[in-house]
């Protein structure tokens, strides 16, 4: 799995590329959370994930509850479809905020 | 009932074998007639049972697992997972609500939304697990 970070206006957008699994899910968890406490929203590009298990999941939700706590802005954007399956099945995609792309997510924030 | 094994391979409990577990699984199906429209939910099951195992059943200490494919007939599809630890029992199998909100128990709840019927056995002679998923197609 690749990491990428930057920036789009007032939002930290990070992009999660491959498979987001046991093996990987830790890193990303990691990425997620030291971006809210940075102090900025953040979007969670998920347009690359090729998979994803109940790993890759738990750390967007642990990233979803921290950033509420924080009262700081979370969305995930572009998900892909193996991401979004796995959403729907954990009837989470009613949970998290979900955009098709960081503009909207900006628009809707402002 | 009669089980034809259609593969089976063996893999060491380590996060790092779950993306070739999960490859050679859907080579595995893809080659048979199981449905294609079916394969990612069942490698997404067969990969929950297999973090099962590696955080729980060897939580996270060295192991190996077996994973074999079967059928019973056309239509009745057998995913057979074992491992080489202490036995666990069913009642550790549970999902948890969804309604909650948090990290961790999803694995179980997907293996239940996927499959039709799981159950556990116990080899009689000795040390393992043996968790039995069953499709029906």
């Amino acid at each position: 799995m690749e990491l990428t970070l930057r920036e789009e206006q007032t939002v930290q957008v990070l992009s999660l590329t491959g498979d987001v699994d046991l093996e990987s899910s830790p890193q990303a968890r990691e990425a997620v959370l030291q971006c809210l406490h940075g102090g900025n929203a953040l979007a969670v590009d998920l347009s690359a994930v090729s998979y994803m298990d109940s790993s890759g999941v738990a750390s967007l939700v642990e990233a979803y509850q921290l950033a509420n706590s924080l009262a700081l802005g979370f969305a995930l954007i572009s998900v892909s479809e193996p991401a979004l399956q796995v959403l729907q099945l954990a009837r989470l995609d009613r949970v998290f905020p979900i955009y098709p792309d960081v503009m909207q997510y900006l628009a809707e924030a402002s | 009932m009669v089980e034809e094994c259609l593969w089976r391979q063996r893999f060491a409990a380590h996060p790092e074998q779950l993306k070739h577990v999960r490859e050679a699984l859907m080579r595995c199906l893809k080659a048979t007639d199981f449905p294609a429209s079916q394969v990612d939910r069942i490698v997404l099951a067969v990969n929950e049972a297999c973090m099962n195992v590696i955080q729980h059943a060897y939580a996270n200490e060295p192991g190996e697992m077996l994973l074999q494919v079967g059928r019973c007939t056309a239509t009745h599809w057998v995913f057979r997972l074992t491992d080489f630890a202490a036995p666990v029992c069913l009642q550790d199998l549970r999902p948890r609500r969804l309604r909650e909100l948090r990290p961790g128990g999803l694995g179980v709840h997907f293996m239940r939304a996927v499959m039709d019927r799981i159950r556990l056995e116990h080899p009689a002679d000795e040390q393992g697990n043996i968790l039995i998923m069953e499709k029906f197609i």
